[in-house]
């Protein structure tokens, strides 16, 4: 699996029960998605760029590698905040920290960018580009993708004991197939 | 919202907990990411509930991550020291830990005396979701190679059965298959019931 791919599946996974509504917790409404997903693709490069440099320039020297998860933590609060002051600037409500009940996007950041970061793929701005619309891609797919699916079975005979929750992890076993066939077929090359 | 039309507490965690079973091809890998999870979800729940009330939610959130990120930190360095070969395999879902749903939403609750009290239920809740991570390892590792390592050496992938459950598609579909045969034998056992 290649760190890009790592970036598609995580964010996909994580975003994936809320994203269909089986949480009561789903607060980002469909028109929301893209603004979303572009947040993603900003706050996680810089995050995994300002993470991976921390852990390039100053943990490997030290041998302090283990310590990634405290600075990489350091780092997504920081950027949050500096997103929520932007945002209050501009005369908008910020993002709530508190919990991961009030907003499903800071999930996928903090998927996204641990597995990036941990990848260690920061030398390469371009692989980390490509992470971010991986990544984003994911939250796409855990959205868009899956409300139709779901909305075409409503109209398929499925067998009783798929009904529900089974033949939508289904459906996306079959979405990240398809995504297995594109990294397999282009992404494990420039990773 | 579940199948029968109510919110289920728990789907919102195992959302959080998907990542996890995509990673985890083996009990190794299990292992260490369950050993991860329960220290970041111990230290999250302890810190809530003890830090002062002085403090606003936003405070107690960010300190509990943080504690979490260093408990895991030091559950890292021990892994590193005891088998190096094993940190470097492993470390992504090792460090993913502390980023997981589970582990944000006990963060996110500030405590009172009376979930001091019941503390023990939700130790209980976070062994049992790092339970599910080394199961889902253990059911892939035997489905894909037919056997099982306990050594935490990972198994001979030279030697396959089923290697697409060892995909990330893989996962999916056999938590889709888990939960249908588990809808399907609840429904058996309701029927003998009766």
């Amino acid at each position: 699996m290649s760190e890009i791919g790592l970036a598609f599946y995580l964010v996909f996974g994580g975003n994936l029960l809320l994203e269909w509504g089986l949480s009561e917790y789903r607060t980002v409404g469909p028109g929301r998605n893209l603004q979303n997903a572009v947040l993603i693709i900003v706050v996680s490069v810089l995050s995994t760029l300002i993470a991976g440099l921390i852990f390039r320039l100053v943990l490997t020297p030290l041998g302090l590698e283990t310590l990634m998860p405290v600075i990489f933590a350091m780092i997504l609060f920081g950027l949050h905040s500096v997103l929520n002051f932007l945002a209050r600037f501009k005369g908008k409500t910020g993002m709530p920290l508190s919990g991961f009940s009030d907003n499903i996007l800071p999930i996928s950041l903090v998927l996204y960018a641990a597995a990036m970061s941990t990848a260690r793929i920061v030398g390469s701005p371009s692989l980390l580009l490509l992470g971010g619309l991986a990544a984003a891609l994911g939250y796409l797919a855990a959205g868009v993708l899956l409300d139709e699916i779901v909305e075409r079975l409503s109209l398929e005979p499925v067998p009783e004991a798929f009904k529900g929750s089974p033949i939508r992890f289904m459906s996306a076993g079959l979405i990240a197939l398809v995504f297995t066939g594109i990294e397999a077929a282009f992404l494990i090359k420039i990773s | 919202m579940n199948d029968t039309g109510r919110y289920s507490p728990f789907l919102p965690l195992l959302a959080g907990l998907v990542p996890f079973y995509i990673m985890v091809t083996s009990t190794a890998g299990g292992l260490m990411a369950s050993g991860g999870f329960l220290i970041a979800y111990t230290i999250a729940f302890i810190s809530t509930s003890y830090l002062p009330s002085s403090f606003n939610k936003s405070m107690i959130f960010v300190a509990s991550i943080l504690f979490s990120t260093i408990g895991v930190s030091l559950f890292a360095s021990l892994v590193r020291v005891i088998n190096p070969f094993l940190y470097e395999r492993f470390s992504p879902v090792i460090f993913m830990a502390c980023f997981s749903a589970p582990v944000y939403q006990v963060a996110g609750i500030p405590g009172t005396g009376f979930d001091r009290d019941r503390g023990w239920e939700q130790l209980a809740h976070g062994l049992g979701f790092s339970l599910t991570i080394v199961a889902i390892g253990l059911l892939r590792e035997v489905i894909t190679t037919g056997s099982v390592m306990i050594t935490l050496v990972p198994a001979d992938q030279s030697r396959t059965i089923l290697a697409f459950f060892a995909q990330p598609s893989g996962a999916f579909i056999l938590l889709a298959m888990i939960l249908a045969a588990g809808r399907t034998a609840a429904r058996i056992l309701k029927r003998s019931t009766v």
